[in-house]
């Protein structure tokens, strides 16, 4: 009797120590994400109180001033613009090179896959200095498609390999079996596979999106005054309003929110792409 | 006749299929290795600077000779394998703990993971902002917890004792959640049974860890670390927005020194020339890596 008290005892404990560190863990994660929210919430002069408010008036002035003081719209709206045409560019000609090297004898198939990943190994000052050259001459510098036809590129690796790792779980037999049908190898691959590997094309845009809506130094090289995507915008925010830290949360508060939300809704997908790439190398 | 043709035109298909979906992508990366790194090199060459235009003149290796001889590009070498060194080492050494340490059912797992998905995605420019507030002197919430334990707050960024180690820490909140991540998925693929045998055969604790976990892990642990590597080395956007490369140039890795150099000085040959430095070393250096560790890898597994 004393002793399975004993044995219940240091399981609760081994619970209790279990769970402190997760919350420790969870804290340390999440505080100065919840603190810059706080923070782009905060008027003025409580941002800077010390020992820190906890309780305030919440207030939207400095979400307010981002949008009506500066064109803070159209960084969004350039972001998204960039993000979504690249990854889109990036799915039309990756895709079927994804599928050409699952279904077709290529001689050296693992060495082109790996030659195309190496691509994303290039310091980004290397890549950088020869493109910011050609689009200064060509006066692509402040224009938005420079920098689509740079993500699409860089994701284009990303999604060959990806979508490999996809494309390889389906079967041979099905387009074998739609080509038999009096399809063509274009039409079933079109078609058939696709849909197939909808959650696959799923995870490898949401991969694509983040990259390029993250991306720093392209943007900051090739973007001027109306081109400016959100990072480039808030790097802006930092060296203009120096401690005006209302605005520069609040600027980063929309630069995350988003990408928080996305990657709770999309956990399952994204978590399977980080680790498939692994497994499959 | 006709069928002659018809077989010709059936090999030529058999033959350029393949091509018809990878060539267009195929072009495109060839196009973006080959461009970018002959660009660079004939621009390496050159005295070319945007600051004095029309006076581009063909100086041979003058360029690479002024970068290696010049302490401020070792600096930068340093810093840049401080950074990533001992950044890359503690994310493992963390996200490994966490990862063996939560390998197992618990309550709120999902949550657990969606939680620590997000500094993963998050953008390093926002996450240096972040820090930068978490950093500041004066109304920086680190000072504040700091205090509580009776150390004094300084100025962690501004000076040369801590900023590289404070941006550091930095890398080490955004990035070990990925190493977690990894891990646990990889201790998650691993068929109990190994386990159970070693454990009949009286193993526990740490010699289990030793002797059964971590070979069986290793592809993953490698996989892991290599893609922390070349992203560690790729890193910019945090040293930009934290600290700029300063205080003086205590944490101006290559990447920002060769930004400087084409973007705030316009001496486009000479930061073409240092590009190439960095690529060269890098690549050195992950060729050694990869070779070594898929080697040992593969001795564990005869």
């Amino acid at each position: 009797m004393n002793s399975l008290y004993k044995k219940r005892n240091k399981k609760f404990f081994k619970g209790i120590i279990f769970y402190t560190v997760l919350v420790i863990i969870v804290f340390i994660v999440t505080f100065p994400l919840i603190w810059v929210i706080l923070t782009s919430l905060k008027s003025h002069i409580d941002t800077f109180r010390m020992p820190p408010k906890w309780i305030f008036t919440p207030t939207l002035i400095h979400y307010h001033d981002i949008f009506t003081k500066h064109p803070f719209l159209n960084y969004i709206l350039n972001s998204i613009i960039v993000s979504f045409s690249s990854t889109a560019l990036s799915l039309i000609v990756g895709l079927p090179a994804a599928y050409g090297l699952t279904r077709f004898k290529i001689k050296r198939n693992k060495d082109i896959a790996f030659f195309i990943l190496s691509t994303r190994m290039a310091p980004p000052t290397l890549v950088i200095l020869p493109f910011f050259i050609l689009f200064r001459s060509i006066n692509l510098i402040n224009n938005l498609l420079s920098l689509i036809v740079l993500y699409m590129i860089f994701n284009l690796s990303f999604v060959v390999w990806m979508m490999r790792g996809f494309l390889r779980e389906i079967p041979t037999e099905i387009d074998e079996a739609a080509m038999i049908d009096g399809c063509s190898r274009f039409l079933a691959f079109i078609k058939i596979i696709i849909p197939l590997c909808r959650s696959g094309i799923i995870a490898t845009s949401i991969f694509c999106l983040v990259m390029s809506w993250n991306e720093f130094i392209f943007a900051l090289v090739l973007t001027g005054q109306k081109t400016r995507t959100l990072p480039v915008a808030i790097t802006t925010f930092i060296e203009f309003s120096g401690t005006h830290w209302g605005q520069l949360t609040a600027a980063g508060t929309i630069a995350m929110i988003p990408l928080i939300v996305f990657s709770i809704v999309t956990q399952r997908q994204i978590i399977r792409g980080m680790t498939m790439g692994a497994v499959e190398r | 006749m006709f069928k002659i043709l018809q077989f010709s035109n059936n090999k030529w298909k058999k033959n350029w299929e393949p091509y018809f979906y990878l060539l267009p992508c195929l072009i495109i990366i060839v196009s973006l290795i080959l461009f970018p790194l002959i660009k660079a090199f004939t621009t390496s060459l050159q005295s070319l600077n945007f600051m004095r235009p029309g006076m581009t003149e063909f100086v041979g290796l003058e360029n690479y000779f002024k970068e290696i001889t010049s302490p401020r590009t070792w600096n930068s070498l340093k810093i840049t394998f401080l950074f990533t060194g001992f950044g890359v080492l503690l994310e493992f050494i963390l996200g490994f703990s966490m990862a063996v340490f939560f390998n197992r059912d618990f309550k709120g797992k999902t949550f657990f993971r969606s939680i620590l998905l997000i500094p993963i995605i998050l953008s390093p420019i926002v996450v240096g902002l972040i820090w930068r507030i978490l950093y500041n002197p004066d109304a920086g919430m680190i000072n504040y917890f700091l205090g509580f334990l009776g150390i004094k707050g300084k100025a962690w960024l501004a000076m040369k004792e801590s900023a590289l180690i404070s941006l550091i820490i930095t890398d080490v909140w955004q990035w070990t959640p990925f190493m977690f991540l990894m891990l646990l998925a990889g201790l998650e693929g691993l068929s109990q049974e190994h386990f159970d045998a070693a454990k009949v055969d009286g193993a526990s604790g740490f010699n289990l860890l030793r002797y059964i976990t971590i070979p069986l892990l290793k592809p993953i642990i490698i996989i892991a670390i290599l893609i922390r590597l070349i992203d560690s080395l790729r890193t910019f956007d945090l040293v930009f927005v934290m600290t700029s490369g300063g205080p003086g140039m205590e944490t101006e890795i290559t990447n920002y020194y060769i930004y400087q150099t084409a973007f705030r000085y316009w001496r486009m040959g000479s930061a073409a020339s240092l590009a190439i430095i960095f690529t060269v070393i890098v690549s050195v250096f992950s060729f050694i890596f990869i070779k070594y560790l898929f080697k040992t890898g593969e001795n564990l597994y005869e």
